[in-house]
Parts: structure tokens; C-alpha cells; sequence
């Protein structure tokens, strides 16, 4: 059970850290992110750290809101740690640069820790729609 | 040749040789071999595929299959077989298809060979021999070495379905004979269009005909002007405004051409302008010239470039565009071009003459907002009237601020390759389907640590007594009660009762899934689902396969339907599990449901 607890805590924190640097430090969104990292936006693959960092220049200002969240920890994937990884869901609406109408969204992403760090995690693969 | 034809009842070009009320004179005798009666013929039949204005609806209707045509008032269908007759379509006599191509507005009094009141005449099945009308043409221009790729090339670009009767290759030119003169007209109008890196040239050949070819402009006068093929018009207006070297077209004042003057073509601009003769246009340019890059549409009195917005399709590499001199009076004008995917490489823009900058630039005294607002429209802008767009670090923040194209267009399904996609609806049609019939099966599925859980934001239900607490383990616990959604939402941010409603392991999972209503997946809609699916490492030696559905389903005994994502990590399953037993050869190692009031696909996807 415990481990569930610890996947919950995270995502939580991971969320709000994640969609407030989306909106205001998009830059330093980069950092969460692996060369091998499976992205997917709309549709679009973007694959390695360049294309992404590229991409998240080019989209326009953002505002996320927040609906509905879930979260499943991995525990196939638990490392010797005793951490999981975690499967995240989240819905909600976003507003791009000044446009009228909000949209919304529904992003996956899975975390994993990354190894002899204790409950850091990193994305592994994060897919928008 | 035809002396079988003159007893029938006229029709397409003979009856059109005769000009309008035809109907009943027999002067079906002059389909006369001399290249001049088939350059008319050609003209004839060509213009006879036009409506006025409806370039573009004729080449779609080109295609359309025998059966379609016939059903269609006013033609005359006539299958014909031949010992030379290919399957497909066409090669009919007299291109009865190309008239009877001509599209529906048979109403126009200028032209109509087939009365169509008389339609119910003349819709017959005839089987006749019908002789081969053996016509050459010249083709060349073409590399050498390129040969082979000649004829599938003519054969697409014509669009017409034909198949040669012969063809010689000598050196760098290739006679190829066609059967009748319409498939011959529709290659010989191709002359001029780029092969590769070259023009192609084409014409006929004819021992009567001097090598030079035939000159389209000088056909006879007899021909009613008004006919003469519109896109053949189109065409020639496009080659004599194109500059190939520079990668140039220059549409500027496209009201005073004299030949478009001449075929009565209203261009794009001008009042009562037909709507099909922009995109007409567009397309023929991206049809027939190699790489534009840049293109002109000065003086034109254009309001918007509505009519002109197909060039973000057929012309995709335009780098410099001009609209100088033009009444587009704001930046919605050109909305019709921007946007996500369009117009990728527009580096130079020119809108001077324009109120819509007059506007600007006086509402604010100085240029910047007008700048602004183009660099806006078109990230990719680096000249704007020919001065080069240098923003200040504020403005690009605000420019950042306030934009809102979005880099990349929506894709409706996302694959990282065939084996994904393969696995992905195999798996998503066995799930599903026996989520709908059959979930004691379906819970083998499941790895041993999998998890499920489901998270719900329902608001158009009717307010059920939430279920709380004990009463909730009580209904858990009861084999023959179903509960709803909401009852087992796992909805996080309402902070309420964390860690239940997370199921993990088959038992567990296979007790709440039978508690759910059942449901109905309608697969059948392909449309209606968005799937994507890829794989990537999960820890040390693992790889996992992600696959992620949009999409819609019912509740068995309730016709209100809901829209569901649901995303599943799989596994695969090794020999002797329980998923591969029931013959998966993936098992589920997660399985996150979330479940929303129903709405369209459409409206889901982010678009622009």
C-alpha cells in the first residue's frame, strides 16, 4: 500500500510542478525529459530533445486547467528502491496565446524514477491530445 | 468508319459538330480522319467537359465510373465492346463520357446534344464494334532513361483511364497511339507540363501535319468561343504569366488579361468571379509547374484571398507572396492562409496598397502593431514590404503572448509503425469486445500486478444518491448488485478516498469488473476512435507497448452514449500465462479508464 501512497504524492506534486511550468517557464520543462523520451502531440511524433525543445518554443503561450487526474503506480517497474514507476492521466482545458475558446485536452504521461535518486522521476513518454 | 454509327441517334461530338439543336441531323458522317476535324473535335469535346466556370468539378466527374454516368440525366451511355477493348471505361466512341461528363446543368441551352428530356431514350446498352481510331503523338523532352515512367505519368496526369495501343521509343522521343481523340487530347493538352526536371513536349503526329505540331491557336473559327476549353484557357494564362527560372508567377491584374477577357473568365477579384476559378487555378499551377516559390497577386482587388487559400495546398513552397494593391481591409482577410501547416516557408509578405496596413499604421502612428500582427499571422514572416522584420525582445514576448498557431496540425491517429498499429487494433477489438460480452474471459488478460482503476467527471446524469462509505462495501460485496461509474470514480483532485478504487491484481480486477453496467462498443465507426499506439523502454529489460483510444460507447440498457479515453501498458505475455492462454499474445499490465459526457470526436480533437 505503501508504495501506492508514494505514487499518488507524486503525481500530485508532479502535476502541479508540470502545468505551472507549461504555462509560465516552459523552458525549463526540457529537463523532465530523456533523449529516449516517446512524445506524441496530437498526433505528431517529436523525438529527441531538440525536436521537443523546438516544439515547445513554438507553441504559443499557454493556460492549462485542470479537470480530473488519475494516476496507476507500475509496480511491475519497481526498482530496487522500492519506487515505482507511475502511469499518469489528466484531463482538462487550455487556452493557446490570445485565441477566444478553450480546448480540451487529455495527456498521458508515464514517469520513472530515476535510478539512486529516490522519488525523482522523469518522463518517459507523454502523449497529448 | 462509322457508316454503323449514322443510323444511331446522334451524339457527342457529331451531334455537337452540328452545333446546338442537333438532335435528329445525321451528319454524324463527318468524323473525318484530317488532323484539323480532330483538332476541332478535340476543342469540341474538351469544351464540352466544361460547364462555364466549372473547371474544377469536371476532372472529378472525369472519373467517375460508366455505372455512375449512366445514371446520370442527359447522357448517353453506350458500352460498346471491341476485340481491342480494354476493361476499364472510356474509349468510347465519340467520348460520349466526355460529354456526357459535362455535369448536371444540362439546362444550359448552348449545349445540349442529348435533349434531356429525351434521357430515357438514350440511356441504352449497346454492344457494338466499335473500330479503333488509331491517333499518334509525339512525345519528348523527356530524359533519357526516364522512358518507362512516360506513360504512367501522361495516363495520371491525363485523367483519363486509357491504355496504349502502341508505343515506339526512338532516341529522346516516343511515338505513342492512343485510341480516339479525346484520350489523344487529353495527353496532347499536357504539353508543357514538367517531367521530371524538363517540360515535356507534346503534339500530334500526323504524316499530314508538319513536324512542328499543331498550334492550339489556330483553330478554326467555327468553334463557338465560349467553349473553348476553359481550363486549356486557364492554362495558357498560366504559362504566359509564368517565369521558370525565377520559380515566379505573376497573377497581377488578372482582370485586364486579354485572353481571359476573351473566354469570358471572370479571375478571382473581380465582381461575380466564379468560386471555381481560383482553386482552378491554384491547382493547375501546382499541377504544372516545378517548385513556385513565389507568386504575385497585385491589383486584383482582392477582399480576401478566400479564393485563392488552395495555394497552401497545391502551392506549399511559396516564399515570397505578394497582395500589394489590393482592398483587403484587415488581418482576418487572410485567415484563410495562416494557420498550423500552411505556408510553412513564407519568408516575404507584401501588403502595401493595402487599407488594411493604411489602417493600421495610422491607428497606431507608426508600423509597429501592423508588423506585429503579421509576424503574428505568420511566424515564419522574415520581410514584410520589403523591409526586414526585426522585432524588439519585448514585442516578441508579446508576440509569444498572444499567438495562437499552433506549430503543429492534428493528426487523427499516431503510430510508431506498423507492428504498433497491427497490435494495437487486435488487441483493442478483442478487449473491448469482451468487455461487452465476456469479462470473466477478459480478466485473464491481466498480469499478475496489473492495475485498473477509473476516474469519471459525469455531470449530465441524473444525480444518483451518492453511495458512501459502508453502503459502498456493502454493494462491493454483493455479487449481483451493479454499480455505476461514479461510484467507483478515482477522480484524484477531489482528494476524497485515495487509495481505494486502484484495483490491482486479476481478483481484485475481475470483481469490480463485474460490477460495472455492461456496455456496448460499436467498433464498426472507425471515425469515431482515435487510436494511437507506440512502444517505448520501461525500466532496465522491459519494453512496454502504449496504446491510447478516444472513443465512445453505450450502456446495454441505456441508449445515452459516453465518451471514454482509456490507456493501456501491455505486455507481452509470456507462454503459460493466463492472457496467452486465452490466445493474447499481450497481456495488460495498466489499464486506466476515464469516462466523460459523450462528445463527438470531432469536437475533441484540437484543431485549429
Amino acid at each position: 500500500m505503501d508504495f501506492i501512497n508514494l505514487a499518488e504524492q507524486s503525481s500530485e506534486q508532479f502535476i502541479k510542478l508540470f502545468y505551472q511550468n507549461y504555462d509560465t517557464q516552459r523552458n525549463l520543462l526540457g529537463n523532465l525529459y530523456r533523449e529516449d523520451s516517446a512524445v506524441v502531440w496530437n498526433g505528431n511524433a517529436v523525438s529527441g530533445l531538440q525536436q521537443l525543445s523546438e516544439f515547445l518554443s513554438r507553441l504559443p503561450a499557454s493556460q492549462h486547467e485542470i479537470i480530473a487526474y488519475d494516476c496507476q503506480p507500475i509496480a511491475a517497474t519497481m526498482n530496487t528502491q522500492g519506487v515505482c514507476g507511475i502511469l499518469i492521466n489528466v484531463h482538462g482545458d487550455v487556452k493557446y496565446g490570445d485565441s477566444p475558446g478553450k480546448k480540451s485536452f487529455s495527456q498521458t504521461i508515464t514517469l520513472m524514477p530515476v535510478e539512486g535518486q529516490g522519488t525523482n522521476y522523469f518522463i518517459q513518454s507523454d502523449i497529448f491530445r | 468508319m462509322n457508316k454503323d454509327q449514322q443510323n444511331e441517334a446522334p451524339r457527342g461530338l457529331m451531334a455537337m459538330f452540328g452545333g446546338i439543336s442537333s438532335k435528329k441531323t445525321n451528319e454524324t458522317t463527318t468524323k473525318k480522319t484530317t488532323t484539323t476535324t480532330i483538332n476541332k473535335k478535340e476543342e469540341e469535346m474538351s469544351s464540352s467537359n466544361r460547364r462555364g466556370g466549372g473547371a474544377m468539378k469536371t476532372s472529378r466527374k472525369e472519373r467517375r465510373s460508366l455505372a455512375l454516368r449512366a445514371q446520370q440525366p442527359g447522357r448517353v451511355v453506350t458500352v460498346t465492346s471491341s476485340p481491342v477493348e480494354t476493361k476499364k471505361v472510356q474509349q468510347m466512341e465519340d467520348d460520349d463520357i466526355a460529354m456526357g461528363g459535362t455535369g448536371k446543368k444540362q439546362k444550359k441551352k448552348r449545349f445540349s446534344p442529348y435533349n434531356s428530356r429525351q434521357r430515357a431514350q438514350h440511356v441504352q446498352v449497346k454492344q457494338s464494334n466499335k473500330p479503333i481510331e488509331k491517333i499518334d503523338i509525339l512525345v519528348g523532352g523527356f530524359a533519357p532513361g526516364s522512358e518507362h515512367n512516360v506513360i504512367p505519368y501522361l495516363q495520371q496526369k491525363s485523367k483519363k483511364q486509357w491504355i496504349p495501343l502502341d508505343v515506339k521509343v526512338d532516341q529522346g522521343q516516343m511515338l505513342l497511339s492512343v485510341d480516339g481523340p479525346t484520350i489523344a487530347h487529353s495527353i496532347i493538352r499536357l504539353n508543357g507540363y514538367i517531367y521530371g526536371t524538363q517540360p515535356l513536349q507534346i503534339r500530334l503526329f500526323n504524316e499530314s501535319t508538319s513536324l512542328s505540331g499543331f498550334d492550339k491557336n489556330e483553330l478554326p473559327s467555327n468553334l463557338t468561343p465560349k467553349k473553348t476549353s476553359t481550363m486549356d484557357t486557364l492554362r495558357d494564362f498560366l504559362r504566359s504569366r509564368w517565369n521558370a527560372e525565377g520559380h515566379y508567377l505573376n497573377l497581377d491584374d488578372m482582370a485586364s488579361d486579354a485572353s481571359l477577357k476573351k473566354a469570358q473568365i471572370r479571375p478571382p477579384g473581380a465582381n461575380n468571379a466564379s468560386p471555381t476559378v481560383g482553386p482552378a487555378l491554384m491547382k493547375l499551377a501546382g499541377e504544372m509547374f516545378e517548385n513556385v516559390i513565389s507568386i504575385s497577386f497585385a491589383n486584383n482587388r482582392f477582399r480576401n484571398v478566400q479564393q485563392v487559400s488552395t495555394m497552401t495546398q497545391f502551392l506549399p513552397n511559396i516564399r515570397n507572396l505578394s497582395l500589394e494593391n489590393n482592398v483587403i481591409t484587415s488581418f482576418s482577410g487572410l485567415d484563410a492562409i495562416c494557420g498550423s501547416g500552411k505556408l510553412k516557408h513564407l519568408r516575404e509578405l507584401v501588403l502595401r496598397g493595402n487599407p488594411l496596413k493604411e489602417s493600421e499604421v495610422k491607428q497606431r502612428g507608426d508600423n509597429r502593431g501592423y508588423v506585429r500582427n503579421a509576424v503574428k499571422q505568420f511566424p515564419s514572416l522574415e520581410l514584410l514590404d520589403g523591409e526586414l522584420v526585426s522585432l524588439s525582445e519585448e514585442e516578441k514576448q508579446m508576440i509569444q503572448k498572444t499567438r495562437r498557431i499552433l506549430p503543429l496540425g492534428t493528426q487523427p491517429f499516431f503510430f510508431d509503425n506498423e507492428n504498433s498499429q497491427k497490435v494495437a487494433y487486435e488487441f483493442l477489438t478483442r478487449f473491448l469486445q469482451l468487455f461487452d460480452t465476456d469479462r470473466a474471459t477478459l480478466v485473464l488478460i491481466y498480469d499478475s500486478t496489473a492495475t485498473f482503476s477509473i476516474s469519471t467527471l459525469l455531470k449530465l446524469r441524473n444525480a444518483k444518491k451518492k453511495v458512501r462509505g459502508r453502503q459502498k462495501q456493502r454493494l462491493m460485496e454483493d455479487d449481483d448488485t451493479k454499480m455505476s461509474w461514479t461510484d467507483l470514480n478515482r477522480n484524484l483532485t477531489k482528494n476524497s478516498s485515495k487509495s481505494k478504487h486502484l484495483y490491482s491484481g486479476p481478483e481484485m480486477i475481475g470483481t469490480v469488473l463485474q460490477k460495472l453496467p455492461t456496455t456496448i462498443h460499436d467498433l464498426s465507426q472507425p471515425k469515431d476512435f482515435i487510436v494511437d499506439a507506440f512502444q517505448y523502454p520501461l525500466g532496465i529489460n522491459k519494453t512496454v507497448l502504449q496504446v491510447t483510444i478516444h472513443g465512445e460507447f453505450k450502456e446495454a440498457d441505456n441508449p445515452l452514449p459516453y465518451s471514454f479515453d482509456r490507456t493501456f501498458l501491455l505486455l507481452p505475455a509470456p507462454s503459460g500465462s493466463p492472457a496467452a492462454t486465452m490466445g493474447s499474445p499481450y497481456s495488460v499490465l495498466s489499464d486506466m479508464l476515464y469516462i466523460k459526457d459523450y462528445c463527438s470526436i470531432t469536437n475533441r480533437i484540437g484543431s485549429d
